[in-house]
């Protein structure tokens, strides 16, 4: 059974005298549990598709289903991770994750919310920031706090846009580290879709890769390295060039092909 | 040079203020003067003179202080020491600062009949700006319905609806009620529309994921990230706000500080209304350093 399904989906855009699409017909299924990229250049529909996971915006033709059912709007057992902004810049890092809880878990008291706020913030690596502003944190330790966030709010369908976009090389590798390791610890296995520019990321997080170029999903590509992964042995392994190469060769084919069109950030 | 320069100006608020003190207390006042008490006026210096000490790591406040010497200097030397023929029309400082002693109770009561009002008014004002603004902000249809008719009414000044309102509301009090809630409401309205009207994209995005509900996207969202303009909006609407008040109670009122600036004008009584000018801009600057206080205290995340 699919736990995420596209049919058919557009999406387009009228305006009085301006029409502009952003899907043609995306298609794909996934499953439980599993752990799907989405890259591309800038502008081929990969944030538009997460938009439509998460709820943000509904298809204008076709069919968007989770569990098999169509889906309008945003629900609860969908959290998302945004590249910046994820947290409300006027509660501190505790009220942020709590308030988040409280949303799905409206019947817990307030000691217990907090009591799971401590537990993520402890889970990302983050002690002592409890009544810190976003304002006062690094773009890594935003990151982290947005996530602890939503894995507080225990949700079946985990969705990131472009999450580590924003933080430097090292901090990046560091959180992709400890995303790995958060997901391992898990006792029930979410369904995750994340969007990047980064395929190094996608392959070492991933099950699938979906590759999109001009409004649709261009190719697909299995990542069947096993789990726990870990970065070393993944990187230093043929199957992992020969598959970085082939991803690579259809963003050049893409880039050729747009060429001064977009900014293609690799 | 520039080393000794600068030294001077460190020095010379000091020198002026001894100065200032010598020639209050030593230096014969004019025969034409009653001088009852003098301490109010050297208690003023001294309160100058300990802000100065107080804030010693400020390079202004050095000259700052120094001109307010100087100013009290030369007032005591006009009105006081060598005061001629218009003495009537300039007050002397020890006998303006000795209202702030003879005439406290009156003073208090100005203070809190012009405060009620105020008070009154700015709750009105605060409560109708945030709820309507919130609305109008957020929703497109009602933002393009209500702000063509804004743009025309928001501009009138309040102080212009006085006389109409005296007529035409019961007492002279809820007239001055509704003036000020006006004075105070656009300001508000006005920064709260644009606020959540120009919100950020992606605070709302991440609000709608977390599935809120439209009552919790009003209060917890929306209001919370409207609060720095609340605030940004009193900063200068609440001091204008005691300006159309005082300048209102000239006209009709039997309280308050404008009022009393008004009656002893009328009696001549160029004292007191040095007296109630200076409060006024006491209480100004008083109103200022609350919001500046609230402003750090409510917004530290901004």
């Amino acid at each position: 059974m699919a736990k995420l399904k596209f049919e058919n989906v557009y999406l387009e855009y009228h305006d009085k005298n301006d029409y502009y699409s952003a899907l043609e017909d995306v298609n794909f299924e996934i499953k439980e549990g599993e752990f799907v990229s989405i890259i591309g250049s800038s502008g081929c529909g990969k944030s538009t598709t997460l938009s439509i996971l998460s709820g943000l915006k509904d298809p204008t033709k076709g069919t968007f289903y989770i569990d098999e059912k169509e889906s309008h709007g945003t629900s609860i057992n969908r959290a998302v991770v945004f590249q910046n902004y994820s947290l409300f810049p006027w509660m501190t890092t505790k009220k942020n994750i709590s308030f988040g809880i409280k949303q799905v878990e409206k019947h817990k008291s307030k000691k217990e919310i907090e009591k799971i706020a401590k537990q993520y913030l402890n889970a990302v690596g983050l002690d002592g920031i409890d009544n810190k502003y976003p304002y006062q944190l690094s773009g890594g330790m935003r990151q982290r706090v947005a996530i602890a966030r939503t894995l507080a709010m225990e949700p079946e369908i985990l969705l990131m846009d472009e999450p580590f976009g924003a933080v430097d090389a090292k901090t990046r590798v560091v959180l992709q580290d400890m995303l790995l390791e958060l997901l391992e610890r898990g006792n029930e296995k979410k369904t995750i879709v994340m969007v990047t520019h980064d395929i190094d990321e996608a392959i070492l997080l991933s099950d699938r890769v979906f590759f999109m170029a001009d409004k649709k999903i261009a190719k697909e590509f299995q990542v069947d390295f096993a789990r726990p992964r870990n970065r070393q042995d993944i990187f230093a392994t043929s199957k992992y060039k020969e598959l970085r190469q082939e991803i690579m060769s259809y963003f050049y084919k893409d880039v050729k092909e747009n060429i001064g069109n977009e900014e293609v950030v690799l | 040079m520039k080393k000794i320069l600068q030294n001077f100006f460190k020095i010379l608020p000091h020198l002026l203020f001894v100065a200032l003190l010598l020639v209050i207390i030593f230096l014969p006042d004019s025969k034409d003067v009653e001088i009852e008490n003098k301490i109010p006026f050297i208690i003023v210096a001294i309160i100058f003179e300990v802000q100065l000490l107080l804030q010693w790591k400020k390079a202004a406040i050095y000259d700052v202080t120094s001109i307010v010497f100087l100013i009290l200097l030369i007032w005591d030397f006009k009105a006081t020491k060598f005061a001629t023929g218009r003495k009537l029309l300039l007050p002397s400082p020890e006998n303006v600062f000795q209202i702030f002693v003879s005439d406290y109770p009156k003073i208090i009561e100005g203070l809190i009949s012009s405060f009620r009002l105020l008070g009154i008014g700015f709750l009105f004002a605060l409560v109708l700006g945030v709820v309507f603004g919130m609305i109008t902000g957020w929703f497109t249809r009602v933002y393009d319905t209500v702000m063509p008719i804004v743009k025309v009414i928001s501009p009138i000044p309040a102080i212009i609806y006085t006389p109409y309102a005296i007529a035409c509301l019961p007492s002279f009090q809820i007239a001055q009620i509704f003036v000020l809630a006006i004075s105070m409401f656009w300001g508000i309205f006005l920064n709260i529309v644009y606020r959540v009207s120009h919100v950020e994209k992606e605070i709302v995005d991440s609000a709608r994921t977390l599935n809120l509900s439209s009552s919790s996207m009003f209060f917890h969202i929306l209001f919370p990230y409207s609060v720095p303009s609340v605030i940004n909006a009193l900063s200068g609407s609440l001091t204008s706000a005691f300006m159309v008040l005082t300048a209102a109670e000239m006209i009709g009122a039997r309280s308050g500080l404008g009022w009393f600036v008004k009656y002893y004008s009328d009696y001549a009584d160029y004292t007191r209304v040095v007296a109630g000018i200076i409060i006024i801009g006491i209480v100004v600057t008083v109103l200022n350093i609350v919001i500046k206080f609230a402003d750090q205290k409510l917004v530290r995340w901004h």
